[in-house]
């Protein structure tokens, strides 16, 4: 007997169900569950290999978990979205959502890269810790991350400046909450830069501003782009945190919940629909766009 | 131009540490720095190029003191072993980097660019980026870049450990026609071959702390004197023994062993001597009709390849020795351990160290 594996195809057979589950409805669990064990025991009968007949299973089941949800909204309110992009409103807080999105993800970045540098250059003191405590909104609720941003930034708050319902409060709602992704991939970035280049650098005669802007920053271009792309997907879908300091311009994520709350599911799916369809390329070619040759990492 | 000295260097590395290191290249030298895999010699380079403050002792490049000078005012050159190129610049790129953040003018630059890539025979590459050189290519870049500034002295951090057997003797070929260009080398390598075809001058370091400085051509006789770093120069069959002269001529005694020898010396005192191990001969049978009048009886101990070379190591009485023999003599000779052999070399081989 020729040893094959099957994976592929059904893996592909299984793609195929995807979209066919929403067309039928309740059935699809019972479908979903024949499909895994067909998958197992053909894994099995043709390759003798539990292990591997086990984890395609276990893809199938992701695709199913992730994939479905979003695959259904897609295929059953197409329709339903399209039509709503006559809604100004929709536009409108599309606007201010990447507006703000991007204002924050170049501000969080361009604190991202020097920061990156002070740490992987062993220049902070207490490292670990302070890392730790720029990451920790992203750990805690985003509400509370909301709440403790209002504890700054209200008229009652420290500063007395009320960022309330502005879209300044909105940057600085999703820059609280993303900047610990730039933070992250700029410190994973310069820690894989040899500090040989910069010696090179000094010893060829450049001071450390040149040797940074010369040397160091086109070496970790490609992190930055990736740092800015990241954060600014992760303010995007930022719901807890914006909610808490304004309700107008409301964002995105706050309108299509206002939809859900005044006007129902059907409504909400399509609206969430249109936000994909409208979102979903400018990440992909943000991410297409960011993907470059790979310098001097070792 | 170009003289570098540093004086009671003590510099703590954590892992390393440098005690009271004093070394002098003078103007045009070629200083190696020579020291065991991993014993921290590009810190000391990065130390004299100014990238590590010392904790103590100064450090003067031609007669002034540079101690807390910063790298980019020093004038010295730094090239990595594994080059350190610029990744998203091209060969043309680099080498003009150090001119560029100097304030050449562009046609400067591309005139003096130009000079040093044809000198070193890399007109070809300027326009690639360093991943799409061989590693040869990106050496000559490498050391081009770090030339083209004329610095005061070029400082090499093993520069020929990452290159093929083929490519090293023409990379050796190009740093002596540097140094004999005027430029003081200093180069740091753990290669005894690499350090003894090129440098004037060696300073031997060990465990943070300078063991020998000395012309390469007394290196032998200073390394002698400390056993320890003869083993590690690789440098074998150094005994030290009493002087006699017996009825059949002069000997030296080193401990149960008699080795006849040619050189006079005072009766009764103690004298160094060294055994060129290629010198030393190995018989299965005890020879006959020889012209050497040393022959010991020994057993093999152990025995080491390297390249078309084997180091046979034998213990005779109570001293080890070292034969150095080729492959095929070797192999004719089915050496292995425990074997029981003859050694022989003849006197004249025997050399008087002190």
């Amino acid at each position: 007997m020729v040893k094959r594996n099957p994976a592929a195809e059904l893996v592909i057979g299984f793609l195929i169900l995807l979209l066919i589950f929403p067309l039928v409805g309740k059935n699809s669990l019972i479908i979903l569950a024949a499909y895994l064990a067909v998958t197992f025991v053909v894994m099995y009968y043709f390759t003798r290999d539990t292990l591997g007949a086990i984890v395609i299973a276990a893809s199938e089941l992701v695709l199913f978990l992730i994939a479905l949800p979003i695959i259904n909204a897609l295929e059953l309110y197409f329709v339903m979205a399209i039509e709503k992009a006559k809604l100004i409103s929709f536009w409108s807080s599309i606007y201010y959502t990447l507006l703000s999105a991007i204002a924050a993800g170049i501000f969080g970045v361009l604190l991202a890269i020097p920061f990156g540098y002070a740490y992987t250059r062993n220049m902070i003191p207490y490292r670990e810790v302070i890392r730790s405590i720029v990451e920790l909104p992203m750990m805690v609720p985003h509400t509370i991350a909301g709440i403790l941003l209002l504890g700054i930034y209200s008229r009652t708050g420290l500063l007395g400046i009320s960022l309330v319902d502005t879209v300044l409060g909105i940057v600085i709602a999703m820059f609280f909450v993303s900047m610990p992704i730039a933070m992250n991939y700029m410190i994973d970035a310069f820690e894989h830069v040899s500090r040989r280049y910069e010696y090179v650098s000094r010893s060829l005669g450049a001071s450390p501003i040149k040797t940074f802007l010369y040397v160091l920053l086109p070496m970790v271009k490609n992190d930055i782009v990736s740092a800015f792309v990241t954060s600014c997907t992760r303010a995007i879908s930022e719901f807890g945190a914006i909610v808490v300091i304004t309700t107008y311009p409301p964002v995105i994520s706050q309108y299509t919940f206002g939809i859900l709350t005044s006007k129902g599911l059907k409504e909400a799916l399509a609206v969430s629909v249109l936000t994909f369809l409208v979102i979903l390329p400018i990440i992909v070619l943000l991410k297409v766009l960011s993907r470059g040759k790979e310098y001097g990492k070792h | 131009m170009g003289s570098i000295e540093l004086r009671n260097v003590t510099k703590n590395f954590g892992e390393f540490i440098l005690d009271n290191v004093s070394f002098y290249a003078d103007s045009g030298d070629y200083l190696i720095i020579f020291g065991p895999s991993g014993a921290g010699k590009s810190l000391i380079l990065e130390l004299i190029a100014g990238i590590h403050v010392p904790d103590s002792g100064k450090i003067f490049v031609d007669g002034v003191d540079v101690t807390h000078l910063p790298p980019e005012k020093r004038g010295l050159s730094i090239v990595y072993q594994d080059y350190m190129l610029f990744p998203h610049m091209t060969g043309y790129e680099n080498i003009a980097y150090g001119l560029k953040v100097r304030g050449y003018s562009e046609d400067e630059i591309k005139r003096k660019v130009n000079e040093i890539s044809e000198k070193l025979n890399i007109k070809h590459v300027l326009n690639r980026k360093p991943y799409q050189m061989s590693g040869g290519e990106q050496q000559r870049v490498a050391i081009a870049r770090a030339l083209v500034i004329e610095p005061k002295a070029l400082l090499l951090d093993e520069p020929t450990s990452n290159l093929d057997i083929s490519l090293k003797s023409s990379v050796r070929r190009m740093l002596r026609e540097i140094n004999e260009d005027g430029i003081t080398i200093i180069h740091v390598t753990h290669d005894i071959g690499e350090a003894l075809s090129l440098g004037k001058n060696i300073v031997v370091i060990k465990s943070g702390k300078v063991r020998i400085a000395s012309k390469m051509s007394e290196l032998i006789e200073h390394a002698t004197k400390d056993p320890e770093i003869a083993s590690v120069l690789g440098i074998f069959n150094v005994f030290e023994g009493i002087y006699d002269v017996e009825d059949k001529g002069p000997i030296v005694r080193v401990k149960d062993v008699k080795i006849n020898v040619l050189f006079d010396y005072e009766v009764g005192e103690k004298v160094r001597i060294h055994i060129p191990p290629e010198t030393v001969s190995i018989f299965t049978k005890e020879p006959v009709d020889t012209s050497m009048l040393n022959i010991l009886y020994g057993t093999v101990e152990d025995y080491y390849l390297h390249g078309i070379f084997v180091d046979v190591y034998i213990t005779v009485g109570s001293v080890s020795m070292v034969s150095r023999i080729s492959r095929n003599s070797f192999g004719s000779r089915d050496i292995k351990p425990q074997k029981e052999v003859y050694i022989g070399f003849k006197s004249s081989s025997v050399r008087l160290i002190s």
